[in-house]
């Protein structure tokens, strides 16, 4: 038993105290070996640790007595033998020993190589590590056929699930070597330094990277005595020891928060700081362990971005533009507070909205394109679009747009500055509209000259050729001249009447047209104007006549004298002068309630139908008109100074039937 | 020498009176029409030697019977002379494009209408003349190939 002991206590003394797994694996082969008077001793290391991938083992360990062949680096045999061993049955357990004599094996693979091996006696066990196969153990006599005691069995199934042991305390150690080396690398290169604090000694140990932080040394650190007083000001150091007394004795949940601690050069550092309670098993406080972070870089980044988001707020808020950020699928993320003069909505009714959703429908194909096009160049471009306003009325807003990017050149968001051009775009229009007027105007002027040159060659024609007619009549001394003579003065006479009237009328024309008609307000009384007006003009004597019908009780009318004079003898010339020979034409004022009706009637030519809408056209003359002078201008005149006088004009007429003309005014003029 | 037969086509009564007793004056028979439809209607049973018609008239105007005119075999060989207040370069352009013998613009002078006048129908007796002189050659030819 002391034997035993020993043997057992020699193995576990090379599998703790030897550094390297191969250096100790290869003592105890060997004093495995010695110890049971075997010829070979070998290990079979399975070379995969993964149920998944299956077996396979590689001849790793051999120790071999003295003048014993070896067969580690013999290729050919050590395949042999890991072929024989996995075939052996692949449910193992840390039970599951195989021992015997050479002889007596039935497995044809492993009697074979016992063959080349010389092999007497052999004793096999697997070697579990953490529950996994983890390789096979062999020894193998080639002197004795030896019969195996039981206790030799059972002090080698010690020794070998000791082996296992071994292995798995090996593979966990250096698991967590690992992981420590990986922690050590992380905080190392961290920003953050550890602590530890233990309440019962109050002593603090200090994780490795204070140095990078604060420039001290841990062994500094180790020495500096107080040390915590060394690195916080005197103010922050009272409200620190408060913090923490409150956090272990369980007043405060948390210790954590921001403060300075003073780098051994003397400058601050913004450092965070945050501690968790270790408690032992009765759940009585025993440590603290914290980090400090170092945040200077945060804190002066977070200082510029206030800095500069202070300055953009107050370029954003003073300018004149609406100023608005949104976010990458273009929502509102931040609308300047002049939203409300511009658009009529406060910011909070803003964010968090589509734009879209107030772009008149007209606009949003554009609006579709440019969001694109700026997605696509990520150049600034400009757009103008009707907005709604809150009070539902649509504003012309010109936006410029830049996309946001990240460092990564990603678009993050967009940033838009719009402004009201309604005012423009109102005066743009007004300009056209002006533009295109003054253009008619012209047209119209200039329309209006070539028809009128045109309208004086006819009587101009009349007259010279009558003139020459006359010359030559008298040259020849003609017998009748006096008669013939008669006509053609006659004629010229007409003519120069015609010229006359055309003339007058261009020239009452020519002034409403420049808008040089002032109007001269005053109350009238229409019964009396209209009888001096009929006796004056027309009721000549020997003549037609025109009959005058009133109807409604009289009311004073407010006009201007003048244009009612030109309107009216207008229009009752015409009555006279398209219905010679036919019945006298009536004059009819109708006193209605709230306007005066002034219709003037004639029994004569009529106008055809297809000449009434070009009535109220300069120049133009019904084609029933031929022999019957007129300037083509009377009736646009009149509809010009009705109007002007809030009047409006209707015709009524029908070929050989007549005309009746229905000039409607309102009794006051404003 | 036979008088020579002028139709007037205008609208204007007194141009029409005025520019016949001229012509009258100057020994032309003389016929008046007020448009182009009553010079149509006219043109059925009196041949003239030249027509002077006006631009602008009523029911049809000088163009139009210009057109018809010129679409009639039998009427077409007769001069025509448009007389106009309208002076407009394209539109005097267009009516001589379209055959028109001449284009008088109102107002004018005498001699000026009656130098188009004697000229178009000098004009249309030449043609006439070279008509009748090539349709002679022809009979002389055949008579004489037979």
């Amino acid at each position: 038993m002391k034997k035993l002991l020993s043997y057992v206590s020699k193995i576990n003394n090379h599998l703790l105290e030897c550094s390297s797994i191969d250096d100790a694996l290869n003592l105890c082969i060997r004093d495995i070996g010695l110890e049971h008077n075997m010829d070979r001793s070998y290990i079979l290391k399975n070379k995969n640790n993964s149920d998944l991938l299956g077996l396979d083992y590689a001849y790793a360990y051999e120790w071999c007595n003295n003048s014993i062949t070896s067969y580690i680096h013999h290729f050919d045999v050590s395949k042999r033998l890991i072929n024989a061993f996995l075939s052996i049955d692949t449910m193992l357990s840390t039970d599951k020993l195989r021992f015997g004599m050479g002889k007596d094996i039935d497995n044809k693979l492993l009697k074979s190589i016992f063959e080349t091996r010389d092999v007497k006696s052999y004793f096999f066990a697997p070697i579990f590590s953490d529950n996994v196969l983890w390789g096979w153990i062999g020894l193998e006599d080639c002197t004795s056929e030896r019969i195996w005691e039981e206790e030799e069995i059972s002090v080698l199934h010690t020794i070998i699930k000791s082996l296992g042991i071994r292995l798995s305390q090996t593979a966990t150690v250096s698991k967590l070597e690992r992981t420590i080396e990986k922690f050590n690398f992380f905080m190392s290169s961290s920003n953050q330094a550890m602590w530890e604090f233990d309440i019962e000694t109050e002593k603090t140990n200090f994780s490795l990277n204070w140095f990078g932080i604060l420039g001290y040394t841990n062994e500094e650190i180790n020495n500096i005595p107080d040390f915590w007083s060394r690195i916080f000001s005197a103010d922050d150091m009272k409200q620190i020891i408060r913090d923490f007394r409150d956090f272990v004795s369980g007043k405060v949940e948390r210790f954590e928060g921001n403060t300075r601690i003073i780098h051994k050069k003397g400058h601050a550092i913004s450092a965070k700081y945050s501690g968790l309670l270790k408690l032992n098993k009765n759940g009585v406080p025993k440590k603290v362990i914290g980090t400090y972070m170092d945040i200077s870089e945060l804190v002066e980044k977070e200082k510029q971005l206030v800095l500069s988001e202070a300055k953009y707020r107050f370029i954003a808020e003073n300018t004149t533009d609406l100023i608005c950020q949104h976010s990458k699928d273009g929502n509102l993320v931040y609308v300047s507070s002049l939203s409300n003069d511009v658009i009529g909505y406060d910011f909070e009714e803003l964010i968090h909205k589509c734009p879209w959703d107030f772009i008149h429908k007209r606009d949003l194909g554009n609006i579709k394109k440019y969001y694109h096009s700026i997605v696509k160049n990520q150049q600034i471009e400009t757009i103008t679009f009707r907005f709604k306003k809150n009070d539902g009325s649509y504003i012309w807003l010109e936006t410029a747009t830049k996309v946001m990017l990240d460092s990564e050149k990603n678009i993050i968001g967009f940033q838009t500055s719009s402004r009201d051009i309604s005012k423009r775009i109102k005066a743009d229009k007004e300009m056209k509209a002006a533009f295109l007027k003054e253009r008619m105007f012209n047209e119209l002027k200039s329309n209006f000259v070539s028809i009128a040159s045109h309208q004086f060659r006819t009587p101009l024609t009349v007259i010279y050729s009558n003139a020459e007619l006359l010359e030559l009549k008298i040259n020849h001394q003609e017998k009748d001249l006096p008669n013939d003579g008669n006509v053609i003065i006659s004629r010229i006479k007409n003519e120069v009447e015609r010229m006359t009237e055309l003339m007058n009328n261009i020239l009452v024309f020519g002034k409403q047209e420049a808008k040089k008609i002032e109007k001269v307000i005053q109350p009238i009384d229409l019964n009396e104007f209209i009888e001096t007006l009929t006796s004056t003009y027309f009721n000549k004597e020997g003549g037609a006549k025109i009959k005058v019908v009133k109807k409604g009780v009289k009311k004073t009318f407010f006009s201007d004298e003048s244009l009612i004079v030109h309107i009216l003898t207008n229009v009752i010339n015409n009555a006279f002068k398209y219905s010679v020979g036919k019945p006298d034409p009536e004059l009819i004022i109708s006193y209605l309630k709230d306007k005066i009706e002034i219709q003037v009637v004639d029994y004569g030519l009529g106008i055809p139908k297809k000449d009434i809408p070009n009535l109220f056209t300069s120049f133009f003359r019904a084609s029933n008109t031929n022999s019957i002078i007129g300037s083509g201008l009377g009736l646009v005149i009149v509809k010009q100074f009705t109007e002007l006088l809030n009047g409006t004009v209707e015709l009524k007429t029908k070929e050989n039937f007549g005309t009746t003309i229905k000039l409607t005014f309102p009794y006051e003029h404003q | 020498m036979s008088t020579n037969k002028i139709l007037l086509v205008d609208d204007e009564p007194n141009v029409r009176e005025t520019i016949k007793e001229l012509l009258v004056f100057k020994n032309y028979d003389v016929r008046t029409a007020a448009n182009g439809q009553e010079a149509l209607e006219l043109l059925e049973y009196w041949i003239p030697d030249l027509i002077l018609c006006d631009m602008v008239m009523p029911v049809m105007n000088g163009s139009e019977l210009h057109e018809s005119i010129k679409n009639n075999k039998s009427l077409s060989p007769i001069p025509f002379i448009f007389l106009s207040a309208k002076n407009e370069i394209d539109l005097i352009q267009k009516c001589l494009l379209d055959g028109a013998d001449g284009f008088l613009t109102k107002p004018f002078k005498i001699n000026e209408l009656t130098l188009i006048v004697a000229a178009g129908l000098a004009r249309f007796e030449n043609n006439k003349n070279i008509k009748g002189n090539l349709q002679l050659g022809k009979k002389k030819r055949l008579s004489q190939l037979s």
